[in-house]
């Protein structure tokens, strides 16, 4: 069974299909990659999934549940975290304050807990610092605990904000675009980031635009074009198909 | 942990012995000491606004609705059940919290910022026009007299200074309370609601459950200084919940600095003095007022806690230079993570 699922997702924008009659699978622990030229309805799709976006017709479907039109914090709650195509962090506050936000939902702390700093209080409280360092330190970022996020680089902001969603502890990962922005160095960090996320166990759905970077970590693509999949399969395939070359490069003159 | 503000230091210690000698030096009748009192009142009533302001990023207009409400349930209580005043302190600001959960909920779920701004200006209007007319219950416009005080082990907190030290007391509890909330999951919670909306519900931050919820603290904590405010001065009118107020609210909060704790603490010294030595002046007080806010936005638009903070970070930096860098534009004053 898919670990996510999505049967005749569509979204129309008065009149407009942003997304068209969408079925999608996404396996248990692969990574899988969602392209398209730009205005394809990616990002689109991955707002209806997340719910942030309520679909015309259609079901998602994760883990066997019906998931249409949830809130994104339901979501959140049972492993579904999304990051957004312009990253998305909370810029006034330290990196350590960003993801100790995204702790949310692992935040064991009471409220009487902090008003009275009982001893189990600054347990917990050692406990979620301990966390925080170590997901900082996934993403390479443990230098910079008490930076604020908007001095950050472009790439560190990136690396930042899959730290905040790791912190939200996820079973999926959605990524918008994460290479946006990115020098070539640091999109292959990026991308050696989503395989060891991966080699832990988060499943990863990751939308591009750039089939060069997509090709060498995705185990499977789907690819969009005006809201439709237009080819489905290994990358091996993908890059031979006659319909993605047409999508992205337009049609050989002639042919 | 986060460096500290310097100001804190400089400034805490002196400013709380001021604070305790006052009553007995610089302010030694009792006209004056009300002026103490009424400090302190509006201090939490500005916490509580800015709470609203600084904490979520939004803003009521029907704030000093809810303080005349927290006013009027605990004057009621008293003068028709005879109910200790202690128990109204209680009983206002739930009663308070319960209307601001109601109303927050209605409005929160949909609107933010404006929108926000206009359905509380709605709810406060209406509160004051059955402040105003459902005399059997309010009075009318004259509204309630002779509220009793609290009273301690058989002895009635009259006087002012007994009062002000009760009510600062009050008032030092509602910072603590607000410092260590800041820290705490729900503070966080809301906060991160402020940042970024989107990136909250991402990761699993309910933004209307939370939004409400501090709504609602927020109301519960200003019927609180409307109930400090009622046995104090002994009567309520259906002008406490009207527009005065919320502007002394706003002013408070505006002076002082929003988002930054003891900024309306200072706002409401600030205004409470001000306005007392403009008290010949009237009504046209708020002209005078209205022209300090124009010049503390164009020139100290943070407010003037902040501005304060920036200048003695600055000394600090010039007399002490391998002394602590001060980070004058952090919003948290302690926002680290404890136990680091």
């Amino acid at each position: 069974m898919p670990i996510l699922q999505t049967d005749g997702l569509t979204k129309l924008f008065g009149g407009l299909s942003a997304v068209d009659d969408l079925d999608l699978r996404v396996e248990e622990g692969e990574i899988m990659g969602l392209i398209g030229p730009n205005g394809s309805g990616k990002t689109t799709a991955l707002n209806l999934i997340t719910g942030f976006i309520k679909p015309t017709r259609g079901v998602v479907t994760y883990q066997g549940e019906n998931i249409t039109g949830a809130q994104p914090h339901d979501l959140a709650r049972i492993g579904l975290v999304r990051t957004f195509q312009i990253t998305t962090l909370f810029e006034n506050l330290t990196v350590r304050d960003n993801v100790l936000h995204g702790s949310h939902l692992n935040n064991p702390t009471s409220l009487i807990g902090s008003l009275t700093r009982s001893r189990k209080y600054r347990e917990q409280c050692a406990v979620l610092e301990e966390q925080v360092q170590e997901f900082l330190a996934i993403v390479g970022l443990d230098g910079r605990i008490d930076a604020v996020a908007r001095d950050l680089s472009a790439g560190e902001h990136r690396y930042l904000e899959i730290a905040v969603a790791l912190a939200a502890r996820p079973r999926m990962l959605m990524l918008d675009e994460p290479a946006t922005g990115l020098n070539p160095e640091e999109a292959r960090f990026l991308m050696d980031l989503i395989r060891t996320l991966r080699d832990q166990g988060v499943t990863v759905l990751l939308v591009e635009h750039n089939m060069r970077l997509i090709t060498n970590i995705c185990t499977r693509i789907t690819v969009l074009n005006f809201g439709a999949k237009i080819a489905e399969g290994t990358p091996e395939e993908i890059v031979g198909n006659e319909d993605v070359v047409t999508a992205y490069l337009g049609k050989r003159r002639g042919a | 942990m986060q460096v500290r503000s310097p100001l804190r230091y400089w400034f805490g210690v002196p400013v709380l012995v001021v604070a305790l000698l006052a009553p007995v030096s610089l302010f030694t009748n009792s006209y004056n000491r009300g002026l103490l009192v009424l400090i302190a009142i509006y201090a939490v009533g500005g916490l509580s606004l800015d709470y609203i302001m600084g904490e979520m990023g939004q803003f009521s207009f029907g704030h000093a609705a809810f303080w005349g409400f927290g006013a009027y349930v605990s004057a009621k209580l008293a003068l028709d059940l005879g109910i200790s005043p202690w128990f109204g302190f209680v009983a206002a600001p739930v009663a308070a919290g319960l209307v601001g959960l109601l109303i927050g909920y209605i409005a929160l779920r949909r609107t933010r910022g404006l929108e926000l701004a206009i359905v509380t200006l709605g709810f406060g209007v209406l509160a004051w026009t059955v402040a105003l007319r459902w005399r059997p219950v309010t009075g009318g416009p004259s509204g309630l007299r002779q509220i009793p005080p609290p009273s301690l082990f058989g002895w009635e907190i009259r006087s002012e200074m007994a009062y002000y030290y009760f009510a600062l007391i009050l008032l030092l509890g509602v910072v603590f309370i607000l410092s260590r909330m800041r820290e705490a999951r729900f503070g966080r919670a809301v906060r991160s609601i402020h940042e970024n909306e989107d990136l909250a519900k991402s990761i699993g931050v309910s933004a209307t459950k939370y939004y409400v919820l501090a709504f609602s603290f927020a109301c519960a904590m200003v019927g609180f200084s409307g109930a400090l405010y009622a046995h104090h001065f002994r009567f309520v009118n259906p002008n406490l919940l009207g527009l005065q107020y919320m502007f002394i609210f706003l002013i408070v909060v505006l002076v002082g600095g929003t988002g930054t704790l003891w900024g309306p603490v200072m706002g409401s010294v600030i205004f409470v003095l001000v306005s007392e030595w403009l008290r010949a002046l009237q009504e046209y007080r708020f002209l005078i007022f209205g022209v300090v806010l124009l010049l503390v936005v164009l020139f100290m638009p943070s407010g003037v806690y902040p501005a304060l903070q920036k200048a003695s970070g600055r000394l600090r930096e010039r007399s002490d230079s391998k002394g602590q860098v001060f980070s004058g534009g952090q919003k948290h004053e302690s926002g680290g993570a404890k136990g680091g």
